[in-house]
């Protein structure tokens, strides 16, 4: 996976390549997609296995025994993860940089209008923070399924939800769409929006591809709402793990 | 594991090699071959595509706009004339704006496109005026866009709106100015084009100004012994 994400930064180079104009803000795009892919299959088919194999296998067996408390245990476990996520980010921040600064020396400013050279750790940055909160939810699913399918099938659902409900939130939360809608529709979609972060990953990945800065309110707004989200999950994942039968 | 090769393994490696080239050669015939179907491109509601590209809506438009970029070619070689093909190339450049409503390529490319091989300057000025909002430091955009519409719509007001709206950028050229200035010439008298310039030449830097000004003395000259002088 290390080597991928080495390697990511040259594929959205390629991709950015084949246009006329924004090739700064496709490079951006592409870079965030395929991170958005590496990110999804980190967390299904990476943590979701691991934390399964603990439940099945009975690994987890071995790591609580008594100095070991299963709070402990879901804070060591949950760390470790976080910890090998953020490396992996690291490794993507570097050689995004790099493949940036190839950009931004290699072609005239026209093509990459708004580029700059911190973009990439930017867009890492917020992405971060939203794979973060989903590896709580993760950590909360797993402290009370009872194996890989349910594990699975949960985290699949609430990723596929962060993927496509909070654009479609932002375009049915517009003017035009909200005019045309019974009264009940908004008052449910308004009560949908406080939960949800409002600043979504579409909205940054364009802002920072066409070189519009966040203010620093929606950064901390964002962030802020994340980790909100990722500590809901993790105590609630130590509160129902503490009292499952194992 | 072995790394010589017998002859059976020779036997295999020919079989794959034609197995390979026959592959290639069906497929190149298909695609030669195949008849596209123009109507049934770019029918899926906005909703729907959000949904789909979530937080990667800006790659959903990148790969729209390549996909419009293959159509083209695809209609200038195999369906100049056919204007669902043209419909259905209109209706990817105006996902991809919705999509990134900021990207420079649909407007620099789509209007273009648009106004001059689809025979579509209605839609052509229209995403023009999309473009020229959504990006207030392009000039490109509404420059092209008030040209499209002077030359293929003769729709002078908006030629002039769209064209004052390029000169006010920066870096535009002096050329905008100038345009704008004949284009309000087809529908308002000497006077307010002279007013125009006046007013121009106080905000434009001093490089353009001595343009301006010969323009004026042309059209004082013009007001006094006529257009032929």
């Amino acid at each position: 996976m290390a080597a991928v994400l080495l390697l990511l930064p040259l594929f959205a180079f390629i991709f950015a390549n084949l246009f006329m104009m924004n090739i700064g803000k496709v490079f951006i795009d592409a870079l965030a997609g395929l991170n958005h892919l590496i990110a999804t299959v980190f967390i299904l088919f990476f943590i979701v296995p691991l934390l399964a194999r603990d439940i099945e296998s009975r690994v987890c067996y071995l790591l609580l025994t008594p100095p070991v408390s299963r709070l402990q245990y879901i804070l060591g476990r949950f760390t470790g993860v976080v910890f090998t996520f953020f490396a992996l980010m690291l490794l993507l921040i570097l050689s995004g940089t790099l493949f940036t600064l190839l950009l931004l020396q290699g072609s005239l400013p026209i093509y990459h209008a708004g580029l700059e050279s911190s973009t990439v750790a930017s867009l890492i940055f917020f992405q971060l923070f939203h794979y973060l909160s989903l590896i709580g939810i993760t950590f909360f699913i797993f402290s009370w399924a009872t194996g890989m399918a349910e594990i699975m099938l949960f985290t699949s659902a609430v990723t596929f939800f962060s993927w496509s409900f909070p654009p479609v939130l932002a375009a049915l939360k517009s003017p035009e769409a909200s005019r045309d809608m019974p009264v009940w529709m908004n008052t449910l979609l308004d009560s949908i929006y406080q939960i949800l972060p409002h600043l979504n990953g579409n909205q940054i990945t364009l802002m920072l591809g066409h070189g519009i800065s966040v203010s620093l309110q929606e950064i901390a707004a964002y962030c802020l709402e994340h980790l909100t989200y990722t500590a809901a999950g993790v105590i609630l994942a130590a509160l129902f793990f503490r009292r499952r039968d194992l | 594991m072995r790394l010589s090769l017998d002859h059976t393994d020779r036997w295999l490696f020919l079989l794959l090699a034609v197995t390979v080239l026959c592959l290639t050669f069906s497929r190149q015939e298909y695609i030669q071959h195949q008849k596209i179907a123009w109507s049934s491109i770019e029918r899926t509601p906005l909703w729907l595509e959000q949904a789909i590209w979530g937080p990667a809506q800006g790659v959903g438009a990148d790969i729209k706009m390549l996909d419009a970029m293959v159509h083209y070619y695809d209609a200038m070689h195999q369906a100049k004339n056919d204007p669902e093909a043209w419909q259905a190339i209109s209706r990817l450049l105006f996902r991809v704006q919705e999509l990134d409503p900021k990207f420079l390529d649909t407007y620099h490319l789509g209007i273009v496109v648009l106004a001059y091989d689809a025979g579509m300057p209605e839609k052509a000025v229209q995403l023009a005026l999309l473009g020229a909002e959504q990006l207030p430091e392009d000039w490109q955009t509404p420059f092209t866009g008030g040209f499209v519409a002077y030359d293929k719509l003769r729709d002078y007001k908006k030629a002039f709106e769209l064209m004052d709206m390029a000169a006010q950028r920066r870096n535009a050229p002096l050329l905008a100015t100038m345009l704008a200035a004949r284009f309000r010439m087809k529908k308002d008298s000497t006077d307010i084009v002279i007013a125009y310039l006046k007013q121009k030449m106080l905000t434009l830097p001093e490089e353009y100004r001595d343009g301006i000004r010969d323009r004026i003395k042309q059209l004082e000259q013009q007001k006094k012994f006529g257009p032929g002088e």
